[in-house]
């Protein structure tokens, strides 16, 4: 049942057909770094696999970086410093007296002028971005970003059992979580995600995270008799099915 | 431990909430009528009714204290104009007492949230308390709503009032009296307290069932029953009436549309539940959303502080790690507490159009500030002190600038507009030229009668009067939400759309935004530029032309109006 239940996450979902379509690399690489990530999560004794999950990370990394349109964190548009001027002017001085001499802060050029500020703040507006699990269950919606085409990634039917998953990780293996979702979403926040793809760094995290949380519903179900264990899949089965269309209809528009 | 050292981390628990606490009323109180800049229609309308129920109670239609203020037809839950009533009659009808009064309120929150970490069961439950203070009181969210002259505040207090007396209640049961009353009060006083306490207590009678349904609990239920219904009669006797439900149109306009998508492929019916299902689940999970937690500000421009979320960016670690001890802890009482009000609390916002709407999910802020502070007191058992105190004083610190920046610098200018700067001045110039008459163009503008009659101290019995002229059986019809008239005529001022066929060949001032005029336009009316409010940005927010009857008529003398 766990590679059934593997299987339909990674593979039912507009998201790994999308990339599939755009790049035959990536969806082969997303392929394996998922199965090998769920395998170190499943093996007890898995250094060798670790590693391997690690390699395949990095390689996925690099093809996130060639993909993706890297934005300069510190370039300003036209309208950026039409806004950072407004803004340096809105400021008051900010003065300390020490030793009868007026010391004066440059807080004003400190926040929005120095490209160290610029930089940060351009790094926290990706992070937001990485982190947001609408992104992932909901194309965005219901704040979509102007100027970007928003995709439907995973059927938000999964969302409780990605929470849940990433719960049992963390309970498990917290260095998982770190190599496969805490790593990958600092490199995307210095990097953004502005491709066709979107941040598929993170793919392999949310299907394993989604097919343990489900494996606990598998778990639970265990519990019952077999016809109404049977009768849980195929109602699950059919809302996952129902909601997979839905979701297919709305990318297609 | 030895007595002396427990009375010596009790007084130093005591100096750092005092400090704390005092830093807060600074904070909360400094500027509070300036920023933000202007006074919002929604705070206009509980500070004027509750001038107007101070001198006759009555509000401004001539209800006597009304169950629901019908305001513009939104039907405000009216515990707030009435508790605005001391502060109006102590300070006066001046922005300041309108906003001190929910100042107070949003201050208050403090203590439910102290006192109900002291309450929880956790390793070190008075460092969370202080840490629980501490965020609460520098997030911008308590901040931000805190400093404004709307009712939520008062909602958010009396509910987590409630929530306190209720964590309380399941060890000692005459709290839940206690519960019961703060519960039904918040009822009056927010909209969305009104949906959340229902499903709130319904979560919580399911979750905690073992205790609710011991023998003497149960019998103590009957009672407790009995007292919500009591006190909720008020609200049943308009329950049917639209005054209870005004803003049915709020609730997912984009339903149809998605649907509609749908429909080549299911049923209707299964296309509409299917569109249901993305939506509500879309929504409430934005509430839980970093991104609208920590990084971005409500999409709506008037409800936003400029470059900042409702918490911090920082905030974002102990808001997981948080979320992790609360999942830990699962089977602990206090643990399933936050987790029923985490789940809960954004239910009426996500039944909404709005995305993240901060307004509707107030009380989101008190389980979050208690997860986030969890999450922070976590890392202080992680950490040792010499570590964390400096580290957490640091990220204090820098929240603080932050929100200078936000709140203090960017957002009385950036924001002056979306917040009715130039009302006042606009009441001053009307003030000044009494032999002038105003027309004021509703076409673009939101209704700006009631900041006018809050800025001019406009007589409420007159102002009834004239309320009752306008909307002709407006006392009968109070609950059945008859249309709003956003016409109304007093002192020498006049609130509608203006009238181009006619308004020109009057002598008088026509007022209206950047837009309402074009230069062509008054040089084809022979209409002159009598004044100008521009907003800190100096962009223009009002614009009076004058009149000139005789002018126009030369150039059209054919005109009814000149033959006249």
């Amino acid at each position: 049942m766990r590679w059934k239940i593997f299987f339909l996450v990674t593979f039912l979902n507009p998201w790994i057909w999308r990339i599939f379509d755009r790049s035959l690399v990536v969806f082969a690489l997303l392929v394996v770094s998922t199965f090998t990530l769920y395998l170190t999560f499943r093996c007890n004794d898995c250094r060798y696999k670790k590693y391997i999950s690690i390699v395949v990370l990095l390689f996925l990394g690099t093809f996130q970086y060639r993909i993706t349109y890297v934005k300069s964190l510190v370039n300003l548009s036209n309208d950026d410093i039409r806004v950072r001027d407004m803004r340096l002017k809105e400021y008051p001085p900010v003065k300390f007296t020490l030793v009868n001499k007026p010391v004066w802060i440059p807080l004003a050029h400190w926040f929005e002028g120095r490209p160290e500020s610029i930089s940060f703040f351009r790094i926290l507006y990706n992070l937001s971005e990485a982190v947001d699990p609408n992104l992932y269950f909901f194309a965005n919606h219901p704040r979509e970003r102007v100027g970007t085409q928003e995709f439907e990634k995973f059927p938000y039917l999964l969302f409780p059992f990605f929470a849940l998953g990433y719960f049992l990780i963390i309970e498990k293996s917290k260095q998982l979580l770190v190599t496969s979702f805490i790593i990958p979403v600092f490199f995307l926040s210095l990097i953004g995600h502005d491709s066709k793809i979107g941040p598929f760094l993170l793919f392999p995290f949310f299907a394993v995270a989604s097919t343990v949380g489900l494996e606990r519903l598998d778990k639970s179900a265990g519990k019952l008799s077999k016809i109404k264990k049977r009768t849980v899949c195929i109602l699950f089965l059919s809302l996952y099915l129902l909601v997979f269309v839905q979701i297919l209809i709305y990318a297609s528009h | 431990m030895p007595v002396t050292k427990v009375k010596g981390s009790k007084n130093i628990e005591l100096i750092i909430l005092g400090v704390v606490f005092l830093a807060a009323i600074f904070l909360y109180t400094y500027k509070l009528d300036k920023i933000p800049s202007g006074l919002y229609i929604d705070e206009a309308l509980p500070g004027y009714n509750a001038y107007s129920l101070l001198q006759t109670a009555k509000d401004e239609y001539g209800k006597f204290f009304p169950i629901v203020l019908r305001f513009y037809g939104s039907y405000n839950p009216p515990l707030f104009t009435y508790l605005t009533i001391p502060f109006i009659w102590l300070l006066g009808l001046n922005i300041f007492a309108v906003r001190f009064a929910s100042c107070l309120f949003g201050l208050f929150v403090a203590f439910p949230v102290y006192f109900l970490c002291r309450s929880f069961k956790v390793k070190n439950s008075k460092k969370l308390s202080i840490i629980a203070v501490l965020v609460l009181v520098i997030s911008p969210w308590s901040f931000f709503y805190s400093r404004i002259g709307y009712e939520v505040s008062l909602g958010l207090m009396l509910f987590s009032l409630g929530v306190l007396f209720f964590f309380l209640g399941l060890k000692k049961n005459s709290y839940l009296v206690l519960a019961i009353l703060f519960f039904s009060l918040s009822t009056y006083a927010a909209y969305t307290e009104r949906f959340l306490v229902p499903i709130f207590l319904i979560a919580s009678l399911s979750v905690f069932r073992k205790f609710f349904f011991k023998n003497n609990v149960r019998n103590y239920i009957y009672k407790l029953l009995t007292i919500a219904f009591i006190l909720e009669i008020p609200h049943l006797t308009i329950l049917f009436k639209p005054a209870f439900f005004p803003k049915s149109d709020l609730f997912f306009g984009a339903l149809a549309y998605q649907a509609n998508e749908l429909d080549a492929v299911f049923p209707h019916w299964l296309s509409l539940s299917l569109s249901f299902a993305r939506e509500f689940l879309s929504q409430y999970l934005s509430y839980f959303s970093p991104r609208n937690l920590f990084f971005l500000p409500d999409s709506d421009m008037q409800r936003s502080i400029p470059e900042l979320s409702v918490f911090y960016f920082w905030m974002i670690v102990p808001y997981f790690v948080g979320l992790y001890a609360l999942w830990k802890d699962r089977k602990s009482n206090w643990s399933k507490l936050v987790m029923i009000l985490l789940l809960t609390a954004p239910i009426p916002a996500a039944m909404t159009k709005d995305p993240f709407s901060t307004h509707r999910a107030l009380p989101l802020l008190f389980p979050m500030v208690l997860t986030i502070a969890l999450g922070i007191s976590k890392f202080g058992e992680i950490f040792s002190k010499k570590v964390f105190i400096p580290v957490f004083t640091l990220l204090i610190f820098m929240s603080l600038l932050l929100l200078w920046r936000s709140y203090f610098v960017f957002l009385p200018k950036e924001k002056a507009k979306y917040w009715g700067y130039g009302t006042k001045e606009l009441a001053k110039v009307i003030e000044s030229t009494p032999n002038e008459h105003f027309v004021i163009d509703q076409a673009r503008i939101k209704p700006i009668y009631i900041q006018l009659a809050f800025f001019l101290k406009y007589s409420p019995d007159k102002f009834q009067e004239i309320s009752q002229e306008m909307n002709p059986g407006i006392l009968e019809n109070y609950y059945n939400n008859p249309e709003f008239n956003s016409h109304y005529q007093f002192a020498n001022l006049e609130t509608r759309n203006v009238d181009w066929k006619e308004d020109i060949y009057k002598k008088q001032i026509l007022v209206g935004d950047s837009l309402t005029f074009s230069e062509t336009q008054a040089k084809e009316h022979s209409l002159s530029k009598s004044f100008e409010i521009k907003d800190p940005l100096d962009e223009i927010v009002f614009v009076g032309y004058k009149t000139n009857p005789d002018a126009k008529c030369e150039s059209d003398p054919l005109n009814i109006h000149c033959r006249k």
